[in-house]
């Protein structure tokens, strides 16, 4: 840091200057003008300070339109506490609810995808003919395009038909 | 060391009693939170909105202050970041304003507030040239720079105590004030030179 930065950051802050520092200062004409600039401002924040009177209306009107607020502001936080407590209720309802009624949904999908296995090995199991396809394969194979499928649709509906086609074409042609 | 520890127990003093705490803030502080937000606005009005927002967000998240420094820093550090947000939201609608007319916005200075009625007319001429001074000095500024000026010479806080109110440090506060100073230095050596060129 150059001498100028330090005599000068010192001059702001009030802190002392060194010897050498002030023999710098007495001599440097950016460090004379910078400090006439900084004294200038330091005595008209001073005067103004010390002089400017704020008028009492003013700090009065600051008071008394702060208590006129104060009263509804109170009112607005514990309404906002209120509706927050509000919305946490509701929302832990309806996490419940939809929890109770979900669980309903889960068996359902997953029975679904248990009949679907137990079709397919009934497809290819009970003959015992050898196919191309082997019955793991098979499986994997009409289970992923039954995901596809939903997926595509955004449903967690299956279209079981469809499925049932390709694999049925697939067996056919094995 | 003694000071300090009279410093905490002031707080100790004021953390048992927020409320009473606050009421003496209000009665003692207001004047000095109104000319702060004054100076800092240019705009009475605006001004005053200032300092009610700034004491009511304080009054009521007074539960929430944990008494690490003043209540009077504390609420000083809230008006300085509220009135530093409103010239920044003044700066960008006065650029809308400027896309669609002409000329720099008009800032007109607060004029009505004067000098104690105690002062002689030589304090009146006195204070009426600083106070232009200073004006013309604020001006020049950026909404920071403004901010920690204003701290250091008009509320009269050390470099500490505007670190702590602004929650910055030191070194960023004696950097602020240089580069203000060194600012206010250049637009005043480039306003005399018009006024000479004037005259010539």
């Amino acid at each position: 840091m150059k001498i100028c930065e330090i005599i000068q950051e010192k001059l702001v802050s009030g802190e002392e200057l060194a010897a050498e520092e002030q023999s710098h200062l007495d001599t440097c004409d950016d460090c004379r003008s910078f400090q006439a600039t900084a004294q200038a401002v330091a005595r008209s924040g001073e005067t103004v300070r010390n002089l400017e009177e704020t008028p009492q209306k003013d700090i009065q009107a600051v008071k008394e339109q702060f208590a006129n607020r104060l009263r509804p502001a109170r009112a607005g936080v514990r309404l906002a506490w209120a509706s927050a407590a509000m919305l946490v209720g509701v929302l832990g309802t309806v996490l419940v609810l939809s929890g109770v009624f979900g669980q309903e949904e889960a068996p359902r999908t997953e029975e679904r995808f248990i009949t679907l296995l137990d079709e397919v090995s009934e497809i290819t199991a009970p003959t015992g003919e050898e196919t191309s396809f082997d019955l793991a394969d098979t499986t994997l194979f009409s289970v992923a395009l039954l995901f596809e499928e939903g997926e595509a649709q955004e449903s967690t509906e299956f279209e079981l038909p469809g499925a049932y086609g390709i694999l049925e074409e697939g067996l056919q042609e094995g | 060391m003694v000071a300090q520890s009279a410093v905490l127990a002031d707080k100790s003093i004021e953390a048992a009693k927020p409320s009473e705490a606050f009421n003496r803030l209000l009665q003692q502080e207001t004047q000095n939170l109104l000319r702060l937000a004054r100076r800092l606005l240019y705009d009475p009005e605006e001004a005053r909105d200032l300092v009610q927002d700034t004491l009511l967000r304080a009054y009521l998240s007074l539960d929430s202050f944990r008494w690490e420094c003043s209540l009077k820093t504390w609420v000083t550090r809230i008006l300085v970041n509220q009135g530093l947000k409103k010239l920044r939201r003044r700066k960008l609608s006065a650029r809308v304003a400027s896309w669609f007319k002409s000329g720099s916005p008009n800032q007109e200075f607060l004029g009505s507030w004067g000098p104690r009625p105690a002062a002689t007319p030589e304090q009146e001429a006195s204070l009426k040239e600083e106070a232009n001074f200073l004006q013309q000095a604020l001006e020049k500024l950026s909404p920071k720079q403004r901010a920690v000026l204003l701290l250091r010479y008009l509320e009269g806080m050390s470099v500490q105590e505007i670190a702590d109110t602004m929650q910055i440090g030191p070194g960023t506060v004696k950097t602020h004030l240089v580069r203000a100073v060194r600012q206010i230095r250049s637009a005043n050596i480039r306003m005399h030179r018009e006024v000479n060129d004037e005259d010539l």
